[in-house]
Formats: C-alpha cells, structure tokens, sequence
C-alpha cells in the first residue's frame, strides 16, 4: 500500500468517524427523535425537584396538595366563577379540586379495579372513545398488541380499559405510573372559565402567561392525552347544548412517577351543574419524551 | 496497460460513481432526516425487523449509516477496488433480504431507506407498495453488482501477483 493510498484510508477513517458522531447525535434516543428529546429533558430542568412530595395515596398528603391549589387560586379567577355560578362560586371550586385529587388518587392506584369501582358509584360508564373514528376491531388489536394475546370474542370496553390501566402502570419501569405530586406554589396552577358553544374557555389562559414555570416546562414539543373510556351520559357538549355554558377548571400541578419521571400534568374538569358533580374531561402531560402507551381513565 | 483493462478500469468507475452517488446520498438523508424532519420511522423499521432494544437498534442504525458512507466514499475515491465491491455487492444483499422481509411483513411502515418515500409520495403508494418499489430497486442495484465485482477482479489485480516483478501495474495506476 502506497502512503497515498494511506493517507486516503485515514482520511475516509476520520469523516466516517465524524459523520457516525453526528448520525449518533441525530438519532432517535428511546423511539423518539433526539432534538425532541433533549427538549423537553431541558425543559423538565426547571421542576423543582427539592420540593416536598404529596404522596397521592394518602389523604393527609392530599389536603396538603388541595390547600396548595386553592391557594394558587386569584381572586380574578373566582370572580370569574362567580359570575357564572353565582353565591358559593369559592366552594363549588374548592369542590372541583377536591373531585381532582380524588381523581389522581384513585386513577393512579395499584389496583385498576379500584378506580372503575370509584368511577362507576358516580354514574360514569366505560364505553370506547371516539366509535365514529375507531370500530371494535381496533381495540380489539390494540388489546393483543398489550396483552399479547389475542382478545376474547365480544371485548368490552371496561375489560379492555382495565388490561390497558394495567399495562400502562407497568410499561417502562413505572415510567407513567403516578405516585406523587410536587408540593410547590411555583409547581402547581389553577384556572377556572367558561366553555360554551365559542370554545372551551381556555383560550385566553395561557401557562406561559400565567405561571412561574412557564409554557415550555407545561407544554414543551410533545404532549400526550390519556383515552377516555369512563363517561357520563352527558358530556361537556351536551352540557352546553342543555345549559348554553358550563364552568370549567384546569388544574396543572407536577407529577412523579414510580420511576421518577417528570411529568407536567394538565388536566380539565367541568362541572355538572344540576347534579352538583365535577367530571373529569381531559388528562394530559407535557414534555413527555418517551415512547409511552396512552394512559385510560 | 492494454486497451482491455483501461476500458474495464473506466466500466468499473462509472459503477463505482454511481454506487459512491448512491451510499452518500442515502447517508447524507439519514443527518438530514434526523436534523429537519423525522428519523423515527427508519428507527421503528430497524426494531421492526431485528427486535433489538432501543439502544441496539440506534447503535445498528448508526453503524448502517456510517457503514453506507464510509462505502461511498471509498467508492469515490476508487480505495482497494476489489474489496470495496465485494462489500457494496455484500451490503445490497443484506439490505435486499432485508427489504423482502420488510414488505413482507403485515402493517409494516415504509422504509425510507434511499429515497422510495419521496417516490411514494409522488405515486400515492401505501406503505407495502413503497416498500416493494424499494425491492425493486434494490434487485436492480444487485444486479448492477455483478459487473462491478467482475470488473474490479480485471482492473484490480491484488495480493502477490499484484507486486510480482513484471506485472502491469497500468491497471491499478488508472485506479488512483
């Protein structure tokens, strides 16, 4: 071999090397594409990990955690719930916090079973999302893709949402399994409006506005939203079709999970009126760079 | 050197250049895809059809890339004739066996591999569809191998006859 020739095979040596450096760099990292994923792993930077931990499996914890976000309730927010609910507008929101703990406490539990117990005693019925956009056969694929089996003939929809409850506490490690809460007034965030037929009512509440953490940590490039499976008969829309509005409620706060991922949570109740009960209508997390199974509640 | 082993020597470069073109663009869309769009479903590919982790599926990928570029460019720079398209001839086996059991499998995602998407999205095909075009293709690349290896055999005569007092060393000179 000529010194030429050598100096030719290191040269290619050194550009493979750097180009393998640079694809490495660009390459998905956990199903994910790489910028995504440092994204948001800087975003979730900003948690603040120092702070104590509500444990969503204890009820001391949790009023700790209701007090907490009653406190990051304005006064410009409950007049706003007032001028729609009328008298009692600071105890129908204190009502829809404690709805929301009591949601994470049981929606996050070991035990899927005890969560569809706790959702069936307030009326709520499982049904699949959404029959106009996916039929019977693509849940009862998603089934046997989970349990690696395939499904029973006739799946319903409840022994469908418990097998996935239950796959999704123990995908990864825990990765989405839920156990705390941050105990933090930078951490948590709560927004009351007013959805009618214009919108939602979350429009001109924006996180990155609105709190310490800002958009990025609550939002970041990727989100995800849990499947809704346990319903009332009447939904937000049939709510403001019967009553022309509905009070609605965000409640942000940071989650943990059994592996110790981060985990920005939003989620969106509203509150039905004549029965006096808030429901849950929206669960969902920011800045969750993993290739992790949807959540069901 | 005879005008038979110039012409094979200029045959086996025009091959080569075609080859070299092919591997660089392929490794070159894989840094683009990963900057401006989405390497998510190469990487779902490579799980899809070796069930390795995350982890062994990124470090083949990688690998794959820079195995296809350091292929270009050695094709380019016309390094070691004679190995280089044994190894091309070699990959694009690899890669057509790959791409047969691709399209083969049942709601597997189109591969992207070396540009078939761009064409698929140009045709409307679905996935399987993309993914037997890039078959296709890869069948005539694999042909296209045969006078490459057989070519490089006359151009570039290696080991001890290639030293051997007397021996033309025309051939491999055209080569550099």
């Amino acid at each position: 071999m000529t010194t030429k020739e050598r100096k030719a095979i290191a040269s290619v040596g050194v550009l493979v090397v750097v180009y393998g450096a640079l694809l490495l760099w660009v390459w998905p990292i956990r199903g994910l594409d790489a910028w995504l994923v440092r994204d948001a792993e800087a975003n979730l930077r900003a948690a603040p990990l120092g702070a104590e931990r509500a444990s969503l499996q204890d009820d001391a914890d949790g009023a700790r955690m209701k007090a907490l976000w009653c406190s990051a309730l304005c006064e410009d927010e409950l007049a706003e719930a007032a001028a729609w609910h009328g008298g009692g507008a600071r105890e129908a929101v204190e009502s829809g916090l404690d709805h929301a703990w009591r949601f994470l406490r049981h929606v996050s539990s070991d035990d899927p079973e005890a969560y569809a117990s706790w959702a069936e005693a307030q009326g709520l019925r499982a049904r699949f999302p959404h029959p106009d956009r996916w039929g019977h056969e693509h849940w009862a694929q998603r089934y046997e893709r989970l349990m690696g089996e395939p499904a029973p003939p006739g799946l319903d929809a409840r022994t469908y949402a418990l097998a996935a409850m239950r796959a999704h506490n123990a995908q990864q490690g825990g990765v989405m399994h839920l156990r705390s809460l941050l105990l933090d007034e930078g951490a948590v965030h709560v927004t009351v409006s007013r959805a009618d037929r214009r919108g939602h009512g979350f429009e001109y509440k924006s996180l990155s506005r609105l709190s310490g953490l800002g958009g990025d940590f609550w939002y970041g490039p990727i989100a995800l939203g849990w499947h809704n499976f346990w319903t009332p008969a009447l939904g937000v829309k049939e709510l403001i079709e019967r009553d022309g509005a509905v009070l609605v409620m965000r409640v942000n706060a940071v989650a943990i999970s059994a592996s110790g991922q981060v985990a920005p949570l939003h989620m969106h109740l509203y509150l039905d009126r004549r029965a006096g009960t808030w429901r849950v209508s929206m669960v969902g997390f920011g800045n969750i760079a993993r290739d992790v199974m949807l959540g069901v509640f | 050197m005879s005008p038979g082993v110039g012409r094979a020597a200029r045959w086996w470069g025009a091959l080569a250049m075609v080859f070299c073109a092919l591997f660089l663009f392929a490794a070159a869309a894989k840094v683009s895809a990963g900057l401006f769009t989405s390497l998510e479903p190469l990487h779902r590919t490579v799980v899809r059809l070796t069930s390795l982790s995350d982890g062994g599926a990124r470090a083949l990928g990688v690998g794959l890339g820079a195995w296809e570029f350091a292929l270009g460019l050695a094709l380019g720079l016309r390094l070691s004739p004679r190995l280089v398209s044994i190894a091309t001839a070699a990959t694009l086996l690899v890669f057509t066996v790959a791409m047969a059991r691709l399209a083969s499998l049942e709601g597997a995602e189109g591969c992207g591999c070396f540009g078939e998407n761009w064409l698929a999205g140009a045709f409307g095909w679905d996935a399987r569809q993309a993914n037997l075009a890039g078959l296709a293709r890869n069948v005539v690349l694999l042909a296209l191998c045969v006078p490459l290896v057989a070519l490089s055999w006359r151009v570039a005569p290696t080991g001890g006859a290639h030293d051997a007092p007397g021996h033309d060393h025309g051939a491999a000179d055209a080569l550099r």
